[in-house]
């Protein structure tokens, strides 16, 4: 860049140039001389289009520094990561079910049926490879499941939560009745598992997600014997509808959490890596709090040790 | 951003979550490559991995909301990449032709990804060769997403340096655009 400009630009509104900083401004509202200003920082700003490929490497590396898990989270972990698993547990149990009612009720229509065939055929196939796109189907398959297949089961579960107190499954025969307990894990989950199904049905994918992912947190906590993060608590108590019920509620959102642990000394799917060797650096917030112990602006600092990268 | 749903995804990354972190890392790295790339750009890449080790070790002991959090890691990211600097000062090997830099294309659309890419190398070349502190604060400001009180806490500057510096690097980008098409 020159030092002596021959083209003079003329300086720039302190406000007009916050907001260009911002990328609060529209194209029209900048001074002619500034356009290519602001188009050259919102090309500098703009979110990469693609899902990063070295993601694989970067999920290593925090499982490097974090403490073992149950294997669940080890062993998948793209489809942890796209969601897809969740999706495809819930898009199957509500379709196995949906189909359980048909066979088993006559309640569903071929068409609807058909539907849930289909949607179990859309599930994603987690490709190492191309999560990119698994991703975009994982929620085109998310979006599905909330109003496709939920009304066999949410039938299902609207007959089941029909009859009064005791009376609970009474107007589904045995059969309709043994399935929908298979899916939910048993004949006293049936409940926790209904209310995920018609959590699932109303709430927007991204909310149930959400709500996947506090159980996961939840069920981390519980299994390392910690009190959960206020917020996850709150969250999971409203969800399942009181702090008892969360185990059963995450259980059939999410899947039970593996007990005893007894795999945990097995390989993860992608080699393992060293512990890194303690760094000298401890976190630097300075705005916020611990972690507090500041390099100094510019101190010196080790090297990093090698990062796992694969 | 991530917006309300932070603290969640926090405390699951905090738990061992990869679903958790897989969110953070997504919403962030992205801006930390491209700041990485404007001061640090031969060794952006390599950096950026040194920063998520260190977050990561980090997770448990940091305490703040994502205001607080990407400035707690583009602090990081500042004294990795003046780690790396200083290394590169060492062994000279300096700036990176931009068409070099690496950007990768999208698999659904390599034509637009290629011109997505192609457009960011060229903001970001012609960003990080502002002189050194302007283009460090408006990386801050437009990359990092982080406003003139938070940049000024990351390279410690008063935030009214913060904006004379960014605005003198918009000025200057002004010029030399001006330049290159007014030829």
């Amino acid at each position: 860049m020159r030092r002596h400009p021959r083209i003079p630009v003329p300086p720039l509104d302190p406000v007009m140039a916050e907001r260009l900083l911002d990328g609060t401004v529209h194209e029209d509202d900048v001074p002619p001389e500034y356009r290519d200003v602001l188009r050259v920082l919102a090309s500098a700003a703009a979110s990469p289009s693609t899902v990063p490929p070295d993601e694989a490497a970067a999920l290593a590396m925090f499982r490097s520094t974090r403490r073992p898990v149950d294997s669940r989270r080890r062993t998948s972990v793209l489809s942890k990561l796209l969601g897809a698993k969740a999706v495809a547990a819930i898009v199957l149990g509500t379709a196995a079910v949906g189909t359980a009612a048909a066979a088993a009720t006559g309640t569903l229509p071929d068409a609807a049926q058909a539907k849930a065939h289909n949607i179990v055929a859309a599930v994603p196939d987690v490709d190492p490879a191309g999560h990119g796109a698994a991703e975009a189907h994982a929620s085109q398959a998310g979006g599905a499941s909330d109003h496709k297949t939920l009304p066999g089961v949410a039938g299902l579960c609207q007959a089941y939560g029909s009859g009064s107190g005791g009376d609970n499954g009474k107007r589904l025969d045995s059969t309709a009745f043994g399935r929908l307990a298979d899916a939910a894990g048993g004949k006293d989950k049936i409940a926790a598992y209904c209310k995920t199904v018609t959590a699932s049905g109303s709430a927007a994918t991204a909310d149930r997600n959400a709500v996947a992912g506090a159980c996961r947190s939840w069920q981390a906590a519980d299994k390392a014997a910690r009190t959960p993060a206020a917020a996850v608590l709150d969250r999971l108590t409203k969800a399942a509808g009181g702090a008892d019920a969360i185990p059963s509620f995450c259980a059939a959102l999410v899947g039970e959490r593996k007990g005893g642990g007894g795999d945990a000394g097995r390989p993860s799917a992608t080699p393992s890596h060293p512990a890194p060797s303690p760094r000298d650096g401890e976190p630097t917030a300075r705005p916020t709090g611990p972690p507090t112990d500041d390099h100094g602006q510019g101190s010196p600092s080790h090297p990093a040790p090698p990062t796992p990268r694969d | 951003m991530i917006g309300p749903g932070f603290g969640e995804i926090l405390a699951g990354a905090r738990d061992g979550d990869e679903h958790a972190f897989a969110v953070l890392w997504r919403d962030i790295n992205p801006a930390v490559l491209r700041y990485l790339r404007v001061v640090a750009p031969a060794t952006a890449e390599d950096t950026a991995a040194d920063v998520w080790l260190e977050v990561c070790q980090g997770l448990d002991r940091f305490r703040g909301d994502e205001a607080g959090f990407r400035s707690w890691i583009f602090t990081v990211a500042r004294m990795r990449a003046i780690d790396a600097a200083r290394q590169a000062a060492r062994r000279p090997v300096r700036t990176v032709p931009p068409d070099q830099l690496p950007e990768r294309p999208a698999a659904d659309d390599p034509a637009a990804a290629a011109v997505e890419a192609q457009a960011t190398r060229e903001a970001l070349a012609l960003i990080a060769a502002l002189p050194p502190d302007q283009a460090e604060v408006v990386a801050l400001r437009v990359i990092a997403g982080l406003d003139a009180a938070q940049v000024g806490e990351i390279v410690g500057k008063r935030s009214g340096t913060v904006r004379v510096l960014a605005h003198r690097g918009l000025r200057r980008l002004a010029q030399h655009l001006a330049e290159r098409t007014g030829v």
